[in-house]
C-alpha cells in the first residue's frame, strides 16, 4: 500500500510539474489578443484611477481612445471586449465594478444593432476567467451554479484553454496579428487589418435574443442605482443606410429602454442625438471593414465624442 | 455524477482513501462504506430516485429469503413472480408506459378513433435497466437453486448498487460479484496500477475519441438532408467508433475503478470490431447484457436445442428484447430486428460459433480473408447503428435513403473530401488511426494497454501514461458529456 501510495504521489507531482511548466508556456506563447490582460488587470488594481468606464463590443474597442476622450473632462478606460454581449457586460459589471466602494461615474456604453444576437456576440464571461483573480475564480468555481464548473476550469489555465493553439506556441507566436499592440491605449487597440472590400460587406442579418434584453436591462438598472451616469454610443459603421437603421427591431427596443430611463443617446450612423453633424461613417478611408474603425478613424471618432461629452457634461446631463 | 466530472475526481480519492486507511481489513464498514458511497454517487444525479433503488434492492433482498424459507414450491413460485412482476413493473412504468400509451393511441387512429393517452411527466431513473436486471439474476439464480438468498443485507445492497457499475453496468451475476463482496479484502498493488491504467485508457476512448467523433457524427446526423451518400456513409462510421469509445470506455472506466477496490467485474467489450461476423460481434459486444439474455432467456426458451425454427424464433426474441431493453422507441426495435436478420444465416447453417478464437491469434496482421470478413462485419454494425442513433424510423429511413441513392454522386465525394481535409482535424485522425493500431495490437489483452509497457523502465512506462494524459488534455473535449448508455 506504502508503495503504490509513494508512486502515484510521485507520479502526480511529476505530472503537476510538467503542467506547470506548459502552463507558463503557454500563458505566454499563444495567439489570445495582448490587451484583453492588460483590460483586466486595470480593472483589477487601477479601477478607481478613471471616473470613466467604456463597455462595448470590438466596434468600441477599435474606435475609443481613452487618451483623447481626456478632453472631455471625464478620464476613461475602454473595456470594450471582442464578441461581448449585455449577458456578459451584466456578469462583468456585478463582479469587478458592483462591489467597489469608489465607482465609475460615468458610462460610454457602445450599443449595436446585433448586440442582442448572442450566436454573434459569441463571448462568455467564464472564457475569461484566466484574467480572474484567485477569489473570484474560486467563489465563482464554488458558489456560481451559473457556470459549467469544467468551463470554468479548462478556461483557467492556459495550457487547457489554448490547447488548440499549441502549433502558435510552439513557434513562440505570441498575440493576435490583426491587433497592433503599440498603438494600445488604456483598453483601446487599433484593429490594424487593411481594407478588404471581401470583408467591407455589412452584415444586418441578426436575432433578437429576449434574455439579452433582459440583461441589458438589469445591467443599466444597476448602473442607474449606483449612480453611474450612462450615455449610449452607436460608433460609426460604413456602408449601412440610414433609413436600415430605422427599421432595426433592436435600435427600436433600445430607443424606447433609453427613453424609458432618461439616457442620452449618441448615434453616429442616424446623427441621433449629435450637437455636432457628423459624416464619419461616409469616409471609407476610417474603416478597417463595415464595423471596425481604423487607427485613423478612431482619432476622428474619439476628438468627436468628447466634444459631445463635453457639451452635454456642462450643459445637460449630469447638471440636473 | 459522471465519471468524466470534477465531482468524480474528488469523490473517487476520498472513497479510496476512507476504504483502504480507515476500513481496511474490517470487511463490514469496508461494504458500509461502499453502500453508502453508491447511494451517494447516485443521490448526487437526483436524491429521490435514490428511494427506488432502495426500494428495489428491499424487494427483491426479502423475495429472495422468502424464496429461500418458503416450504413448498407454490409458495416459491409465488414470491418469484411477485418479484419478478414488481422488477418488469417498475421498468415498464418509467421506461414503457409512454411508448406503450402513445404508440397504443397511433395504431388505434388509423382505425378513425382518436383518444388523447394519458402520459407521465416523469424522467427515466438513471441505470434502472441496470439494477432491475442485477436484481432479475439474483431472483432467478435462486429460483432455479444456483445460489441460496443472501442474508445479509448491505452485502446484497452493495451487489446491486456498488457504484462503478449502478449507471450503465456492466450487469452482474450474483454468482459472480456476491462471492467477492462478501470476501476479505486486502489491497493488491498489481491490482490498483491495472485498475489505474484500465480507467486512463477508459478517459482516453471516451474523451478523446468518442466525443471528438460525437462532434462529427453530431453534425452530420443533426443536418443528414445538407449531406450527400460518402459524407453520410462518413457520420455512420462516426458514430461507430463514437458509441464503441463512450461505451467501452465507461466500462473501462468501471472495471479500473472497481478494481482499486479489489473487485472484478465481469468483461463488458472484447474488441467487437476485429469480429468475423456478427455472431461474433455480439460474443465482444457488451458481453454483460448478451449473456445475461443467453442465460436467462434464450436457454430458457429452448436455445438451440430444437430444430432451426425454434432457432430463429428464439434468435429473434432474444434481439427484439434486447432492442427494446436499450429504450422506448421504435429505432432500438427495428436495430434488434436488424440485427437478427444479419445472425440469421450463421444461426440457421450452425456456422455461429465458427470464430470463437481471437482473429489473427498470436500474429501481427490478418490474413487477407480475415481482413474482409471483418470489414463487412464492421460495415454491417454501422448500418445498424444509423437505426440505432436515428431520432426515429422518419430520420433512418431518409439517412439511409440518402446514403445509398447518393453514393454514386461525384459531388458527394467532393464534399466528402473537403470534410475531411478541412473540417475535420488533422490530429484528429491520426489519434483515431494510432487509436485503431494500439486496440488491433492489444486485442489478445483484457484491454488494449493491459500490459503495454510492463516490462519498460520507470522512465519509459511513466512516459507512455504521461503521453496518455497529455493527449487526453490536448485533444479531448472538456464539456462534460454524458455517457450514451446512461440513457438506457
Amino acid at each position: 500500500m506504502k508503495h503504490f501510495v509513494k508512486n502515484y504521489l510521485l507520479f502526480v507531482l511529476l505530472a503537476i510539474l510538467i503542467f506547470t511548466s506548459i502552463n507558463i508556456f503557454q500563458s505566454t506563447y499563444n495567439a489570445e489578443p495582448t490587451h484583453y490582460r492588460k483590460q483586466y488587470e486595470s480593472i483589477i488594481n487601477n479601477a478607481n484611477v478613471y471616473n470613466g468606464i467604456i463597455i462595448g463590443t470590438s466596434h468600441a474597442s477599435h474606435s475609443l481612445r481613452p487618451t483623447i476622450l481626456d478632453a472631455s473632462g471625464i478620464r476613461y478606460y475602454n473595456y470594450s471586449l471582442n464578441g461581448s454581449n449585455p449577458e456578459f457586460h451584466y456578469k462583468w459589471y456585478k463582479s469587478f465594478i458592483h462591489y467597489k466602494e469608489i465607482k465609475p461615474k460615468y458610462c460610454l456604453y457602445a450599443f449595436d444593432f446585433f448586440m442582442f444576437d448572442k450566436d454573434l456576440l459569441w463571448r462568455r464571461f467564464e472564457q475569461d476567467v484566466e484574467y480572474f483573480p484567485a477569489h473570484l475564480f474560486v467563489n465563482e468555481l464554488l458558489n456560481n451554479d451559473n457556470f459549467n464548473k469544467f468551463d470554468l476550469i479548462v478556461n483557467r489555465f492556459p495550457f487547457l484553454k489554448y490547447r488548440r493553439q499549441i502549433k502558435q506556441s510552439l513557434k513562440l507566436e505570441r498575440g493576435s496579428p490583426q491587433f497592433d499592440s503599440n498603438t494600445y491605449d488604456r483598453g483601446y487597440i487599433s484593429f490594424s487589418i487593411p481594407f478588404d472590400s471581401i470583408q467591407f460587406k455589412p452584415k444586418l442579418n441578426y436575432k433578437i435574443d429576449p434574455i439579452q434584453v433582459g440583461y441589458f436591462k438589469l445591467l443599466l438598472k444597476q448602473m442607474l442605482e449606483d449612480n453611474v451616469n450612462i450615455i449610449f454610443v452607436m460608433t460609426p459603421q460604413y456602408g449601412i443606410n440610414v433609413n436600415e437603421y430605422y427599421q432595426m427591431e433592436s435600435l427600436k427596443i433600445i430607443d424606447y429602454i433609453s427613453k424609458e430611463l432618461d439616457i442620452p443617446v449618441l448615434n453616429y450612423n442616424t446623427g441621433l442625438g449629435l450637437e455636432f453633424k457628423s459624416y464619419i461613417n461616409t469616409n471609407i478611408n476610417y474603416f478597417s471593414d463595415w464595423g471596425h474603425m481604423n487607427h485613423n478613424g478612431a482619432n476622428i471618432f474619439s476628438n468627436a465624442i468628447a466634444k459631445e461629452i463635453k457639451a452635454r457634461t456642462h450643459n445637460i446631463v449630469y447638471e440636473k | 455524477m459522471l465519471f468524466n466530472s470534477i465531482d468524480f475526481a474528488i469523490f473517487l480519492p476520498i472513497v479510496f482513501i476512507l476504504y483502504w486507511f480507515v476500513t481496511n481489513k474490517k470487511l463490514i464498514l469496508q461494504n458500509l462504506l461502499i453502500l453508502i458511497a453508491s447511494y451517494f454517487f447516485y443521490a448526487c444525479w437526483d436524491w429521490r430516485f435514490l428511494f427506488l433503488l432502495i426500494f428495489s434492492s428491499l424487494l427483491d433482498y426479502f423475495t429472495g429469503l422468502k424464496m429461500e424459507d418458503a416450504n413448498d414450491q407454490k409458495g416459491k413460485r409465488f414470491w418469484f413472480w411477485l418479484s419478478i412482476i414488481i422488477n418488469i413493473g417498475f421498468l415498464g412504468v418509467f421506461k414503457y408506459y409512454n411508448f406503450f400509451a402513445e404508440s397504443f393511441s397511433e395504431a388505434i387512429s388509423h382505425f378513425g378513433l382518436h383518444i388523447s393517452p394519458w402520459t407521465l411527466s416523469v424522467i427515466l431513473p438513471v441505470g434502472i435497466s441496470f439494477y432491475t436486471f442485477h436484481g432479475l439474476s439474483y431472483i432467478i439464480d435462486i429460483y432455479k437453486g444456483r445460489i441460496g438468498a443472501e442474508r445479509n443485507f448491505v452485502d446484497y445492497a452493495v451487489f446491486v448498487s456498488f457504484f462503478p457499475l449502478l449507471v450503465a453496468g456492466p450487469i452482474e451475476r450474483a454468482t459472480h460479484l456476491l462471492p467477492q463482496i462478501k470476501k476479505e479484502r486486502t489491497f493488491e498493488y498489481s491490482k490498483a496500477v491495472d485498475g489505474l491504467r484500465q480507467i486512463l485508457w477508459g478517459f482516453f476512448k471516451k474523451i478523446v475519441v468518442a466525443d471528438q467523433c460525437a462532434e462529427y457524427a453530431n453534425q452530420i446526423f443533426n443536418n443528414s438532408a445538407d449531406y450527400s451518400g460518402s459524407t453520410l456513409v462518413l457520420g455512420a462510421i462516426f458514430f461507430t467508433f463514437q458509441i464503441y469509445g463512450d461505451f467501452s470506455g465507461y466500462s473501462d472506466i468501471a472495471l479500473g475503478t472497481a478494481r482499486l477496490f479489489g473487485i472484478d467485474l465481469l468483461r463488458n467489450f472484447a474488441f467487437p470490431y476485429f469480429s468475423r461476423d456478427i455472431a461474433e460481434f455480439w460474443r465482444r459486444w457488451h458481453i454483460s447484457l448478451s449473456s445475461w439474455f443467453r442465460d436467462y432467456l434464450y436457454i430458457p426458451l429452448g436455445g438451440s436445442k430444437g430444430g432451426n425454427l425454434m432457432r430463429v424464433r428464439n434468435t429473434f426474441i432474444i434481439f427484439i428484447v434486447s432492442g427494446f431493453w436499450h429504450g422506448a422507441n421504435w429505432t432500438f426495435i427495428i436495430w434488434g430486428v436488424l440485427n437478427a436478420f444479419f445472425i440469421m444465416p450463421s444461426i440457421v447453417m450452425k456456422t455461429n460459433r465458427n470464430n470463437l478464437e481471437i482473429v489473427a491469434q498470436g500474429k501481427l496482421f490478418p490474413s487477407v480473408k480475415e481482413f474482409f470478413q471483418m470489414a463487412i462485419t464492421f460495415a454491417m454494425a454501422a448500418f445498424a447503428w444509423i437505426i440505432f442513433r436515428a431520432e426515429n424510423i422518419s430520420h433512418a429511413w431518409h439517412y439511409i435513403h440518402d446514403m445509398l441513392t447518393g453514393l454514386m454522386s461525384k459531388s458527394g465525394y467532393i464534399q466528402t473530401i473537403n470534410l475531411v481535409c478541412y473540417k475535420i482535424e488533422g490530429s484528429f485522425l491520426t489519434i483515431l488511426l494510432l487509436f485503431i493500431f494500439i486496440e488491433w495490437f492489444g486485442r489478445e489483452r483484457q484491454y488494449a494497454i493491459s500490459d503495454l509497457g510492463l516490462k519498460w523502465g520507470r522512465v519509459f512506462r511513466w512516459s507512455l501514461y504521461l503521453s496518455i494524459i497529455l493527449a487526453i488534455f490536448y485533444l479531448g473535449k472538456f464539456e462534460e458529456n454524458t455517457f450514451i448508455y446512461f440513457q438506457f
